[in-house]
């Protein structure tokens, strides 16, 4: 075609770029290669990440991770009460899914939250403790139970099995909430054009 | 240009920093409050004094109500090392202890230790003078972490624990920032061309204690009254002069060290990592007079200025003076004062209450007119001109900056380094549009930050999940060996015979046993959790 | 060996599947904005793409032609591209989102895509060799993954733009396809 290409310096050249973008895509590739090697790059514990892990079983299923392992076979994204608006923009943004609203099935958004044993009611039958999902209540049989406050998940589980009805859930001050600029909002500007699903 | 001054500048000693990118030259404003020299306010008749005026904890009082205090008695301890140490500005009598409103961000409704002057004066008896230079560092400590200084540039970081996290680290050069290079502010320029040589000497102490091997003091070029009075002090040997050129965000740490040493420091990364000390000039001031002078820290060179002042001018003003009293002592025009800030008029915050005190990191204070703050204009839409961009001293994007904060993407956030920017401030000051970009910052970097808290949070809930499945696990595994080996106990006869029934039921319970524990003790991967909970199913 | 790279290039910029010769426009809607989804849907597409009209090329070469049965081609290579699309997204289940959540759709667009069509017509009407026509095969497939993943990161700035009401959705998208198929004409003297 070209007299010059024809030439071996000018072929040689052109492997040589080849062989270099061949490199290139290796690398870029190689990314992919070292995470499936590990653990985090199953479609599931990508999934799992985005959840919130309170383990609370609202949206029906035992766990955070049977959860995403449901989401990867079909199921709605728009069944996590605790995981907030992000989560279910975040989820919809991976799973390729138009946004939805929070399936009012499920319950509601909820604020941060603790369980609190009222120490003078609790009869020390430890069914709480078998009850939460993170081990985050220490006691013994017969012996004080008390909720570690930095380990609840406020995933409700303990609140039922307790026979004298002693544990509450205590909301958390809620946080200040962010600045929005005035102008965004009155140009309904804040949030994407649209998320996820493409465009059509 | 800057080759010929290089060659022709008589003085060796004084350079000439890089230049920086970006950054904007706004109307300075600092001629008027230039035109005195710097005054000693008269006492207070009420001092304000808060616990916490610095980014860390706060102080705990060690006076209660009724108490008489003199000049420089120690009135609150500080409660750790990010706390400061606080002396009474003036003797008096406190009234008491109380929540006030203060310049502090971080605090702004906090404790105030009330005292009421007596207009005595009366002092607490200061020992001699020290000698410093045959003081080794850690000998130096104690006494500035017991005069209660803080960082006066006004970030107000407590000055004893950055010392101490810069002796480890080699530092190679502190540099004294003189720059002030915010419009309005002329507290450091005033304090250095009366105060010059007890400046040097409190940068040579200050390269004593963190062991630098150089020092540099930095400031614009077109302070020349100040550069002259600190060129008949220097002392030849130990501190360069860095002139800089007249540009807003040159004063900023990051700033300063790429003008100085033409390096760039990355977000999250102290400058003591690389071997760099910065320190403002007014701070300097204060070790000087805490070491030589044996004198804590209860004042600073407060510049108040803006049009609605008839008298502006720099005071030495006492830590807990009130803002509305400064403002009366320079007769305010209450018909122009329509905003009051402190700080300077792009990094400043406003105060909407003119009662609070000042504190040991408010440097200016300004009582605005309209002409000089006017109305904010209403947020129209990004005509992508780019001036942003022309402006960022950090080198960003601040218009793509924008799009992704409106639309929350975190991770590109993150890559176009929205952790670097220094909310200066020149992004929003150059843009037609006049769109706050500085807020829109801010408000992501929080946002950012409580999602990754919350990361962090729900990583743990599912290690401890992981863990409690592993133990309910290993719990079964144990219940189930148990029932197995009952049958061991009870029939004794049949270990004798080896070919019996009794013995192969046994052995084929124990084998299963076995395989149930193997397969079950493996820590929860992932594979392992789907298999043996039953997932999938939805529970009610 | 130069004509093969020119083919290769011909194809995937010059003549571009997408935006020069227009086939192929749906599955490019419908894909993610997302652009760890839009690689994988990319190589997806680059690989049924590859495959299902080389298939089609030799199916039409050593069986339809010699046999009279061109009246069937286009049968034919839907039944092709279908079958393999199907066994291509089974096999590779674990590790796409995109084609587990709408494995229907991804199932309809990377089959019926107009692109494996019009590239299998084109090979039986062309007058390129065996080898050439594979190569022209690999250029278009390349070119379609590349915009697959282009369109991507230009939906993500389109995204979070300041766009004007009207514009939002797919009108933004359709005008920025213009804009940049007129920018693909600038390769058009490469080969």
């Amino acid at each position: 075609m070209y007299p010059l290409i024809e030439t071996i310096y000018v072929q040689a050249a052109i492997a040589c770029f080849a062989i270099f973008l061949l490199l290139q895509i290796m690398f870029f590739l190689r990314k992919y290669w070292i995470h499936s090697l590990e653990k985090q790059y199953s479609i599931v514990d990508r999934i799992n990440a985005l959840l919130p892990q309170t383990q609370c079983g609202r949206c029906g299923y035992a766990g955070c991770r049977p959860y995403a392992k449901a989401m990867s076979l079909g199921e709605q994204v728009n069944k996590c009460p605790p995981g907030g608006e992000s989560t279910i923009v975040n989820l919809s943004l991976m799973l390729n899914e138009h946004k939805k609203t929070l399936d009012p099935a499920h319950g509601e958004f909820l604020q941060a939250a603790v369980a609190v044993i009222r120490e003078e009611e609790c009869i020390g039958c430890t069914k709480c403790i078998q009850a939460c999902p993170v081990d985050a209540i220490l006691g013994g049989t017969k012996l004080m139970h008390t909720v570690i406050e930095s380990e609840c998940t406020a995933c409700d589980l303990c609140i039922e099995p307790c026979p004298v009805d002693c544990i509450d859930l205590i909301q958390l001050p809620p946080l200040k909430p962010l600045w929005q600029s005035p102008g965004t909002a009155e140009r309904g500007l804040s949030g994407r054009s649209f998320v996820g699903g493409g465009s059509l | 240009m800057k080759l010929m001054r290089k060659i022709f500048s008589a003085d060796k000693n004084v350079s000439y920093g890089r230049t920086i990118p970006g950054g904007i030259r706004p109307r300075a404003h600092k001629i008027t409050s230039l035109r005195s020299r710097v005054m000693a306010t008269p006492i207070p008749p009420v001092l304000i004094i808060p616990l916490n005026q610095q980014q860390g904890k706060a102080s705990r009082p060690c006076v209660k109500a009724g108490d008489r205090v003199l000049k420089y008695q120690k009135i609150a301890e500080a409660a750790d090392d990010s706390s400061l140490n606080i002396h009474a500005p003036s003797s008096g009598v406190v009234s008491m202890i109380q929540n006030h409103t203060t310049i502090n961000i971080n605090a702004a409704n906090q404790l105030c230790i009330f005292i009421e002057t007596d207009g005595i004066d009366e002092e607490v008896p200061i020992p001699d003078t020290l000698d410093w230079r045959g003081m080794t560092s850690e000998q130096l400590l104690p006494v500035i972490s017991n005069a209660g200084i803080c960082g006066m540039g006004g970030a107000g970081f407590p000055l004893s624990k950055k010392i101490d996290s810069a002796i480890i680290p080699d530092i190679h050069t502190l540099i004294i920032n003189a720059v002030e290079c915010e419009p309005f502010i002329t507290a450091d320029q005033a304090l250095i061309r009366e105060h010059a040589d007890e400046v040097i000497q409190g940068a040579q102490i200050l390269q004593h204690a963190i062991n630098a091997k150089r020092c540099l003091l930095a400031i614009e070029s077109d302070k020349t009254d100040a550069i002259e009075a600190l060129s008949n002090y220097a002392d030849r040997d130990s501190i360069k002069l860095l002139l800089l050129d007249n540009k807003y965000p040159a004063g900023g740490e990051r700033q300063l060290i790429q003008a100085a040493t033409g390096k760039e420091l990355p977000a999250g990364h102290l400058p003591a990592e690389a071997g760099i000390y910065v320190q403002n000039a007014g701070t300097v001031f204060s070790i000087y007079k805490a070491v030589v002078e044996n004198k804590p820290c209860i004042s600073r060179v407060t510049t108040l200025t803006g049009e609605a002042l008839q008298t502006p001018k720099n005071f030495n003003a006492l830590v807990g003076t009130q803002v509305s009293w400064l403002f009366d002592l320079c007769g305010i025009d209450n018909k122009t004062h329509s905003k009051s800030v402190a700080g300077g008029s792009l990094m400043g915050i406003e105060l909407m209450d003119n009662s609070a005190p000042i504190s040991q990191s408010t440097n200016c204070l300004i009582a605005g007119s309209l002409s000089e703050f006017p109305d904010i204009m209403p947020e129209q839409a990004c005509i992508r001109c780019g001036y942003c961009a022309n402006a960022c001293p950090s080198g960003l994007l601040p218009q793509q900056l924008l799009a992704y904060s409106r639309c929350e993407e975190d991770e590109l956030l993150a890559q176009q380094g929205l952790f670097d920017c220094i909310e200066c401030g020149a992004c929003s000051y150059v843009c037609p549009s006049s769109i706050p970009l500085v807020q829109y910052y801010r408000s992501s970097k929080e946002r950012i930050i409580s999602a990754r808290q919350k990361k962090e949070t729900s990583q743990a809930w599912q290690n401890r999940f992981q863990y409690h499945q592993y133990r309910i696990k290993k719990l079964k595994d144990e219940a189930l060996s148990r029932t197995s080996a009952k049958p061991v106990i009870d029939k004794q006869q049949s270990a004798d015979d080896p070919f019996s029934k009794e013995q192969a039921a046994l052995e084929v319970a124990a084998a299963v046993a076995r395989v149930k524990a193997k397969k079950g003790n493996v820590i929860a991967s992932s594979a392992a959790t789907d298999g043996s909970q039953s997932d999938g199913e939805p529970t009610a | 060996m130069t004509s093969y790279l020119g083919i290769i290039i011909g194809a995937a910029l010059v003549n571009n599947i997408f935006l020069v010769q227009l086939l192929g426009v749906s599955s490019l809607f419908l894909s993610s904005n997302r652009l760890q989804n839009a690689i994988e849907l990319a190589l997806l597409n680059l690989l049924v793409l590859f495959l299902a009209s080389t298939l089609n090329l030799l199916l039409f070469n050593w069986i339809l032609e010699p046999l009279g049965l061109q009246f069937l081609s286009i049968i034919c290579f839907v039944g092709i591209s279908s079958s393999l699309t199907i066994l291509i997204l089974e096999s590779i289940k674990r590790k796409l989102p995109i084609s587990i959540r709408r494995q229907r759709l991804a199932f309809y667009l990377t089959s019926g895509n107009s692109a494996i069509l019009g590239i299998s017509l084109m090979n039986s009407n062309s007058l390129l060799s065996l080898p050439q026509s594979i190569a022209y095969n690999f250029g278009n497939a390349l070119g379609f993954a590349l915009m697959i993943v282009a369109f991507a990161a230009l939906r993500l700035r389109l995204d979070c733009a300041d766009i004007p009401a009207p514009f939002r959705g797919a009108a933004i998208q359709l005008i920025s396809a213009g804009i940049v198929s007129m920018c693909l004409l600038g390769f058009a003297g490469l080969v």
